[in-house]
């Protein structure tokens, strides 16, 4: 049986009312900008080490219970151990031949495969547990204002901000819909006798395929359900509206988006400083 | 084109309608659901680790909503694989996102210039080719910029393939549905012939 819902928190909001759900969504979007950088530019396993720390005092400000981001993760997480084990096994780069510790073929274990796939593996995970944090702690509407003010400067530029923001919006909104609904789908073919747990890869990918056209063609339905919804209630883009909530970033909000940047600064310099 | 009033949505690059914003969005959507619930990759043994579903949604986009759609759709896509990159060459975004941009554009010419001949023809014909924009667009930018060599492209040609028919076979059967849907009808006619009864 597919279980998806208990197992993806994708697009999820827990306002647990913490300090970081009332911080400014422009400064935690900044701040997720700087942490997906860091994510470039740190590159060995101390670095990682180094922010880590960091990591762990968002997560525990934050306080959404960890045990729900993990149960959340888990069929990330194993995709992720299926993927590395393949970039092991099939790394491309020139290793030294001491480095080897297998060898069959084309296929290999070395020590700087398993290195450079540790690496890549870190880098995954850290960047999905902040972008999940950062939709774990802000609301829809915030992300949106948020989103619209940092790219206000790209409408001088005759870029329609507004639109391509609520595009994203409505994107990252339907995706639990559409996880709900699969789910729905799934059970409701399990009880017309169709197996989803038996049989092997190519027979469970077949099948997996009847519940995709559904999803696609509920998509279009309640795409034409909305446009009508939006249409008669006379909706024309972010022009001369004005905002009911206002964002407002306080000098403690700068206050942390300069540590972040001085961590990120700390992990990413410090391991060539000890090393040189 | 005025300029003075930038802000004033008129007077964009280009400018949509309630409906593309809508329809790019309920489609970025399935992209990132197929994406994030691992439905849209069928695990593969070699470098890239699977083959994708994940394009169909901008070929869709683009066939059924014209090239606005299909690239903000693609653009989402390509975003979205940017940010989970499990494969390293994922992770530059000239890889990841420029070649996605195009898929939507492809599948538009493509179903616009053969829609009059047949449909059918016209969605599987839309679904190969802009399948094929996204593998041979990644693909080429991947070994320009030097992350993979020329030879380990060879592996990868069944799994194009194989995706090519999947977006193909998956494009026709949405097309038709999402047709009969907007045509109105709920049921199959019971009184004409078995021809209209297929679908």
């Amino acid at each position: 049986m597919l279980e998806l819902q208990r197992n993806v928190i994708f697009g999820q909001f827990i306002d647990t009312g913490s300090w970081i759900h009332r911080m400014d969504a422009r400064i935690k979007l900044t701040i997720t900008f700087v942490l997906t950088v860091a994510s470039f530019l740190i590159d060995s396993f101390v670095g990682f080490a180094l922010i880590f720390p960091l990591l762990v005092l968002i997560h525990l400000i934050a306080r959404v219970p960890l045990s729900y981001v993990l149960r959340g993760s888990r069929l990330f997480l194993g995709f992720l151990a299926f993927i590395l084990f393949f970039q092991v096994l099939f790394y491309p780069g020139e290793a030294p031949e001491s480095s080897y510790l297998w060898r069959w073929g084309f296929l290999s274990v070395s020590t700087v495969g398993l290195y450079t796939a540790g690496i890549l593996g870190l880098r995954v995970i850290f960047l999905y547990y902040v972008t999940t944090m950062l939709m774990l702690t802000t609301s829809l509407v915030d992300l949106t204002n948020g989103l619209e003010l940092i790219f206000r400067p790209l409408q001088k530029l005759r870029v329609p901000v507004n639109e391509l923001v609520l595009v994203f919006v409505i994107a990252i909104k339907f995706v639990p819909i559409f996880v709900g609904e699969v789910e729905r789908l799934a059970r409701a073919q399990t009880a017309r006798g169709v197996p989803f747990d038996e049989g092997g890869a190519l027979t469970r990918a077949r099948r997996i395929g009847r519940l995709l056209v559904p999803i696609f063609i509920s998509g279009f339905t309640r795409a034409d359900l909305l446009t009508t919804a939006m249409n008669t209630r006379s909706y024309r883009g972010g022009r001369r509206r004005t905002k009911f909530r206002r964002l407002h970033a306080t000098i403690s909000d700068w206050l942390i988006l300069l540590l972040v940047i001085a961590w990120v600064l700390l992990a990413w310099q410090l391991p060539d400083r000890l090393g040189a | 084109m005025t300029t003075g009033s930038g802000s004033e949505g008129r007077g964009s690059v280009f400018s949509f309608n309630v409906r593309q914003i809508v329809i790019a969005g309920i489609l970025g959507g399935i992209a990132i659901f197929l994406g994030y619930t691992r439905l849209g990759f069928i695990p593969v043994p070699n470098l890239a680790g699977n083959a994708t579903i994940m394009h169909v949604p901008a070929i869709l986009g683009g066939a059924l909503e014209g090239p606005i759609v299909g690239t903000i759709v693609g653009g989402i896509f390509g975003i979205f694989s940017f940010i989970q990159a499990e494969v390293p060459f994922f992770r530059d975004p000239l890889v990841s996102i420029l070649p996605r941009l195009v898929i939507g554009g492809v599948a538009w010419a493509v179903f616009v210039g053969l829609r009059n001949w047949s449909i059918d023809l016209a969605s599987a014909a839309a679904g190969v080719l802009g399948s094929l924009a996204n593998t041979v667009g990644v693909l080429t930018m991947a070994v320009l910029l030097g992350y993979l060599p020329l030879a380990a492209l060879v592996p990868i040609v069944p799994q194009a393939i194989a995706e090519a028919i999947i977006a193909a076979v998956v494009t026709v059967v949405v097309v038709r549905g999402v047709l009969l849907y907007r045509s109105g009808r709920t049921t199959a006619p019971e009184v004409k012939s078995d021809e209209e009864r297929r679908y």
